[in-house]
């Protein structure tokens, strides 16, 4: 079977551990932690060392930041989070057990159950928690040939939020959008620089036909991870009926050779016996204080494109665009709640004059502020301008930055009311035109003739001309 | 409710060894069967205590946290106690 | 008091208005050091030229006439589980052999900023796993008073120090008991304070739900004065507490005294029990109001100690492994997990190895609720108890130690060990105030009597031992 076909059964849920790369300082000490780029070994202190003796101490922010990224995944944020210690030596580890959070045996992570809406899926997130990272471990030459690794602990203790989903996705494709979601989001929330290397990793679990759930490590950027899970994917199908269902086990992916390896880890040895962190009392998260969290948040786009659709009409389409640039967002809402006319704002933003007002907005030319665009339409809503002569006075008011009202003093604005010079125009142009015999059936014909019209004069009501161009003909 | 008491084997010694990187010889593992599984006899005593009961834990407010700004590290004072290193890396066993 | 020598805050006056050749006595009484502590054995490491160079400063000062601090000139033993930035601190274990902190503990700190003179560090079990101070890897500590029985543990040292009047105060902590022991069995004066009173930061963990820094000196004004320097909340720990107020008692005319039935059981010797008694009688004498009480869950209090502590530290020393201080990894090994275990393996001693696998037992996967989580609901419902206790009196007292310092060398089994910690564990679970001050002797052998009181309670305990040590002295 190929790999691009859908496999049957497929259940993926991933557990992605994002740096929070905004945090200045480390998650347990104040080390910064900025640590790309700097020498080995160079933002180290006592406490992120492990130097007997040493405590640690919660950053502020971190759990802040934790929270920014529950609310955006619809998590609900614990009353009462605590922090449990993970038990296992690798050199790596400073004091060969990692602080983390835990959801059993009466362990409460920062916050749990939510979901992200892909296109056509549903995505359960089952919880967040906030954990420290490890050192790095390097070697000189290949791992093979050294008899010894080095390891650098500027890394270490870098905080980390790791997001487990449910196993509800079914290929990897829809993982990968997941994970560029993911990605944006944190950006946009102002928490992590997805981008930068080692930002973002990711692990897997993968099942196919309902048989063992295999766990595949060790994959190092996102462009892997489809690659990953299409291979194991394709090898647990190929495979199933040859191992013995059931069967839980863990994988590393293998970047060089693109495939997965069985770790064959002995029995009892991943027993971590977590048990909760005696240096560190629960922290109690206020309703008062996630609240206030919630109001230091930047909206991330897809809350803001529900809350157009919702709050002010706007269609879903335009409603998606538009909340993904955050300034023109700005000014929408601002003219919107002015003018109370969400769908027209949002229309005339994402309009022609986008990109003009986009440009004012990066600092260009003129303001017409939100006052400004709220007084053009409400001339075109008092029927004073017709929608054509307030796209040509707005054009003027960005380049002028005179006022609605000034410009539109101007003989060309304003809508001719008098119905009966209207009529005269239209038995005139009527009366010249050769396309008139077509222009009951041809529309393009027919909007000539409306043309003809307004050239002749410009404050007459398109909509009008057209009433009385159709009345005429029929 | 009282839990039979584990019965505790020579090779769980040597499964606790493993997990606390404390190796133990032959000789040694039997005396120290003993003596653990005296101690957690002994220990069986809490199981008087409903397992109802709360525990108490210390809390902290969130808003009382250390607040995220940075303060001097001191790579020089921890390198200086390393017992092997390579320039600024420590040097560790190799890990396969 | 004519009989103990001067107290702290008369040393540091004299200090201060240069009555002292400061850097004379603290140099021959350093050159006279070894000699003291030839028998003893209290110290694993002199700081003599530091201390010099201490005294040598302070009396600078002092001529100058600048103010000093509370501590000026005093003498002090610092348990070596306690960082001394600069001096070594090894836990009396091998695997921390050649480890120099390079930071100052909190209430090392203090002491510096109150001018205080680090003697040297004092001798311990073996990462604080103890009550004899026989299991360290650099020998035992023995017994001022008679040098042929333990002088306790597992702050051993700094208990000897001070009985041996070769310091004037020291630190040591309490996990399980660690400073009332030895100060029962040296005859002086030990503290445990209230959990989160004093700053963890600095202090080598052994198990940190558990340990407090506690002060250790002849008078319990002296105890008093060193607890009032070296508590205090401290960022740097986030167990570490304010000080709340607590009801305090002055004097001891109408105090309530809960006499604890279950401190008084099989176990205790007769020695112990008449000297202890003979105490009560004393403070009833001076106006207290004695009665007996029971307290039911004592009855599992050890056990939820020793399942705690092992647990806790069972992870606390997994970060010894010879990689990036202390004892190091053998050159050139193939295999990680081979080259962390002989480390460990030859570097800890019996008892630690020991607790450590019983930590990891009471942790692992099918036993946590059963142990772990249990001792836990041990310690709430112990915790409620003294609670009410408390409402009936104003302090609880009782025996130490249910035994004599036993002779270095009497082979107890491990949990005979631990049984005798039967008294002091209690306070710990809770976290409640505790001091032993000298009951007398018996057979020529010293006797401590412990009081205990609520939660920051310590100025009601200072006051009543004081009245106490005042009227026996």
């Amino acid at each position: 079977m190929s790999v691009r076909g859908a496999a049957k059964g497929v259940k993926i849920g991933l557990e992605i551990h994002c740096q929070l790369t905004r945090l200045k300082t480390k998650l347990f000490c104040s080390c910064s932690s900025d640590y790309r780029d700097k020498d080995a070994n160079e933002l180290v202190c006592p406490t992120c060392f492990g130097i007997p003796g040493t405590l640690p101490v919660l950053n502020e922010k971190a759990v802040e930041f934790a929270i920014r990224i529950a609310t955006a995944l619809g998590c609900e944020v614990a009353g009462t989070t605590s922090f449990y210690r993970k038990n296992y030596f690798y050199p790596d580890l400073t004091k060969n057990y990692q602080i983390s959070q835990y959801d059993k045996a009466g362990g409460v992570p920062i916050a749990a159950g939510g979901h992200v809406q892909l296109d056509k899926k549903k995505v359960r997130i089952r919880r967040i928690q906030l954990e420290e990272d490890p050192g790095k471990l390097t070697y000189e030459g290949t791992i093979e040939k050294s008899s010894y690794s080095l390891v650098d602990y500027n890394r270490a203790g870098v905080a980390l939020v790791e997001i487990v989903t449910e196993p509800d996705f079914e290929s990897a494709k829809e993982a990968k959008v997941f994970l560029e979601k993911l990605r944006a989001m944190v950006e946009a929330l102002g928490v992590s620089d997805g981008e930068l290397e080692g930002a973002m990793r990711c692990d897997a679990n993968v099942s196919v036909a309902g048989g063992g759930r295999v766990e595949v490590k060790n994959i190092s950027s996102f462009k892997e991870v489809e690659k990953a899970l299409n291979y194991e994917i394709l090898r647990q199908t190929t495979f199933s009926g040859t191992e013995p269902s059931g069967v839980n086990e863990t994988r590393h992916w293998d970047e060089r050779r693109s495939i997965t390896i069985s770790l064959r880890l002995k029995e009892g040895e991943q027993d971590y016996r977590y048990f909760p962190e005696p240096d560190l009392p629960a922290v109690a998260l206020s309703r008062e204080y996630v609240a206030s969290v919630r109001r230091g948040t930047p909206e991330v786009p897809e809350a803001r494109a529900k809350r157009y659709v919702e709050q002010y009409g706007v269609a879903k389409q335009i409603a998606t665009e538009l909340s993904r640039d955050e300034p023109l967002s700005r000014y929408f809402e601002e003219t919107a709640e002015i003018a109370g006319k969400g769908p027209e704002v949002a229309n005339w933003v994402m309009g022609d004059s986008r990109e003009r007002i986009q440009k004012m907005l990066a600092g260009e030319g003129k303001r017409v502020p939100p006052q400004g665009l709220a007084d053009l339409l409400r001339l075109v809503d008092q029927g004073k301008a017709t929608r054509d002569q307030a796209r040509r006075v707005f054009r003027e008011m960005l380049d002028t930055g005179k006022s609605a009202e000034e410009l539109a003093g101007n003989a060309d604005v304003g809508v001719l009311s008098d119905e009966h010079a209207v009529e005269q125009l239209v038995d005139k142009v009527l009366k010249e035109s050769d396309v008139a015999g077509e222009a009951k059936d041809n529309p393009k014909a027919f909007n000539y003739l409306v043309g003809q019209v307004l050239r002749a004069e410009r404050k007459a009501d398109p909509k009008v001309v057209a009433r009385i161009i159709r009345k005429k003909l029929s | 409710m009282t839990k039979s008491k584990p019965r505790i084997t020579v090779e769980d010694v040597r499964r606790l060894g493993a997990l606390a990187k404390i190796s133990t010889t032959a000789t040694e593992e039997e005396g120290l069967r003993r003596e653990l599984a005296s101690i957690l006899e002994y220990f069986h005593v809490v199981d008087q205590v409903g397992d109802g009961v709360t525990i108490d834990e210390l809390k902290w407010d969130a808003a009382d946290l250390r607040h995220d700004e940075v303060g001097p590290s001191d790579p020089d004072g921890v390198l200086k106690g390393v017992p092997q290193r390579k320039g600024r890396l420590v040097k560790a066993p190799r890990v396969f | 008091m004519g009989k103990l020598a001067l107290s702290v805050r008369e040393t540091a006056r004299r200090v201060s208005a240069g009555e002292v050749n400061l850097e004379e006595h603290v140099a021959s009484r350093l050159e006279r050091m070894p000699r003291m502590d030839r028998d003893v054995h209290a110290f694993l490491y002199v700081a003599k030229e530091e201390a010099i160079e201490r005294a040598r400063e302070i009396q600078k000062r002092a001529n100058r006439g600048e103010k000093l601090g509370r501590l000026a000139g005093v003498s002090l033993a610092i348990k070596d589980n306690i960082c001394v930035k600069g001096m070594p601190a090894t836990c009396a274990s091998r695997i921390l052999e050649g480890f120099v902190p390079p930071y100052d503990a909190t209430v090392i700190e203090k002491i510096r900023r109150e001018d205080g003179i680090i003697f040297g560090k004092a001798n311990m079990d073996e990462f604080a796993m103890g009550n004899t101070t026989t299991s360290g890897a650099f020998g035992p500590t023995r017994n001022p008073w008679d040098l042929e029985r333990v002088a306790g543990g597992s702050s051993g040292g700094s208990a000897a120090a001070v009985a041996a009047s070769m310091t004037m105060l020291a630190l040591g902590s309490d996990t399980g008991g660690s400073v009332r022991c030895p100060a029962s069995y040296c005859s002086v004066v030990g503290l445990k304070p209230t959990y989160g009173a004093v700053s963890r930061y600095g202090v080598i963990p052994y198990a940190n739900s558990l340990e407090q820094v506690g002060p250790i000196a002849k008078r319990v004004e002296d105890v008093a004065l060193l607890f009032e320097i070296i508590s205090g909340l401290d960022a740097r720990d986030s167990t570490s507490a304010r000080r709340t107020a607590a009801k305090r008692i002055e004097g001891v005319k109408g105090l309530r005294v809960g006499l604890i039935k279950e401190f008084f059981g099989e176990g205790i010797q007769e020695g112990v029990r008449k000297n202890v008694l003979d105490a009560s009688a004393e403070l009833d004498d001076l106006g207290a109001h004695t009665e007996w009480t029971s307290i039911r869950s004592l009855n599992y209090a050890l056990a939820a100690y020793y399942i705690v502590a092992m647990a806790e530290a069972s992870s606390n020393l997994s970060r010894y492994d010879g990689v990036r201080y202390g004892a190091s990894l053998e050159k050139g090994s193939a295999d990680w997990n081979a080259a962390f275990s002989k480390t460990r393996t030859e570097c800890f001693g019996t008892e630690v190895k020991r607790r450590i696998l019983l930590g990891t037992f009471v942790l692992s996967a099918g036993y946590y609720e059963a142990y772990y989580l249990k001792a836990q609901r041990a310690r709430s419902l112990l915790r409620a108890e003294f609670k009410r206790a408390f409402e009936d009196f104003d302090i609880l007292l009782g025996p130490t130690m249910p035994v004599l310092p036993p002779k270095l060398g009497d082979k107890v089994t491990p949990l005979e060990d631990y049984l005798i910690d039967v008294n002091t564990v209690p306070a710990n679970l809770v976290g409640i105030p505790s001091i032993s001050v000298p009951a007398g002797f018996t057979g020529g052998l010293p006797v401590g009597v412990q009081l205990m009181a609520p939660h920051f309670g310590e100025e009601t305990l200072f006051s009543v031992a004081g009245a106490y040590q005042e009227a026996t002295a």
